[in-house]
């Protein structure tokens, strides 16, 4: 009797278990597939991160080597006399691509109002991806006097006396 | 009346002796090769996340070069601009620049990879004395600055390899 009961019992959990086992065979595979496959695509996400962080350096570097150009484009030609300042803005606007590596223009409109007379000196320096810096100054002087010197800069640009700066 | 407790098998009764019969374990090659699996996976993640960590490093360090470039271009004109004469020592990367009040040295310290500002006091003899403030420019290790006096013209050019173009600092004296 006791020997029925047990067979009884052992058959349905035998076969239980053989069936947990063939559904389980090659599980681990599965599980490793799954895996490589989570990481493939966390690999692929981390060199996308790599290769936009590189791009955004490079654009960085570019924006201030342009900011960099468009400033000293202006302290060249704060030092040169207001009068001299046409023949002078070739010159001053070769060295700056030179050095930068950046497409420089720099514009000088003279302007003249009832009291002060001046140039309005616009400098735009481009580099690659469409960036851009516009710095402006003003050589400016009164009427009476003869030509504006490198002090005489800088009176309509503002309280601090600072270009103004703009990204294009 | 009897109370109902549950037995439990005994230990040579004839489930217990079939689980036991019946339980399988692992082998050394599925020890193995799962171990290596999850080692290589695991060292996969790891180097992931060093990668990640790097880019988010080398981003910072970039930001602070580009921030401090610019407070040094700022400085070191008006600094330049005020003077009455930059003199460039060459035995080291040193620029005194002498203005009426103070003298200013900027230095290139090549251990920290750093720009250095110390400005002193003059006295009534005009030498150097007291420190009135100082100041520091970090860049990227890979960046070498030179400096470069061309008549009135005082000239900081920061170049780094692999970086298009060279950053560069220009202020009348």
């Amino acid at each position: 009797m006791d020997s029925v009961d047990s067979k009884r019992m052992v058959r349905p959990m035998h076969s239980s278990r053989r069936r947990r086992e063939i559904n389980r065979r090659g599980s681990f595979i599965v599980e490793a597939a799954v895996v490589v496959l989570l990481l493939g695509t966390a690999s692929l996400a981390l060199t996308k991160l790599a290769h936009s962080s590189t791009r955004l350096r490079q654009r960085a570097d570019r924006q201030l080597s342009a900011a960099l150009t468009a400033q000293n484009a202006l302290t060249r030609l704060r030092a040169v006399d207001a009068d001299q300042v046409s023949q002078r803005i070739g010159e001053i606007e070769e060295a700056c691509e030179r050095d930068s590596g950046c497409q420089v223009e720099l514009i000088a409109t003279p302007f003249e109002q009832p009291q002060v007379t001046g140039i309005h000196l616009r400098v735009e320096v481009t580099a690659a991806d469409q960036i851009g810096v516009t710095l402006h100054d003003w050589k400016v002087s009164a009427l009476e006097q003869s030509s504006a010197g490198p002090s005489a800069s800088n009176a309509a640009s503002g309280s601090n006396g600072r270009p103004n700066e703009g990204d294009e | 009346m009897q109370s109902k407790t549950r037995i439990p098998f005994k230990v040579d009764s004839p489930i217990s002796r079939h689980r036991a019969s019946t339980r399988r374990g692992f082998t050394l090659v599925e020890m193995i090769a799962v171990l290596s699996t999850l080692l290589l996976l695991g060292i996969a993640a790891t180097t992931m996340l060093a990668n990640v960590a790097d880019i988010g490093l080398q981003h910072r360090r970039a930001m602070e070069e580009r921030s401090a470039v610019l407070r040094f271009a700022e400085t070191f004109r008006d600094d330049v601009g005020g003077s009455i004469d930059v003199v460039l020592l060459d035995d080291a990367w040193l620029l005194r620049v002498v203005q009426p009040n103070e003298v200013v040295e900027y230095g290139w310290n090549r251990s920290s990879r750093e720009l250095t500002r110390v400005a002193r006091l003059r006295n009534d003899r005009g030498e150097a004395e007291t420190i009135s403030s100082t100041d520091l420019f970090p860049l990227t290790d890979r960046t070498d600055p030179r400096v470069e006096i061309e008549d009135s013209r005082v000239r900081v050019v920061l170049r780094e390899p692999g970086r298009d173009g060279a950053w560069i600092v220009e202020a009348n004296r």
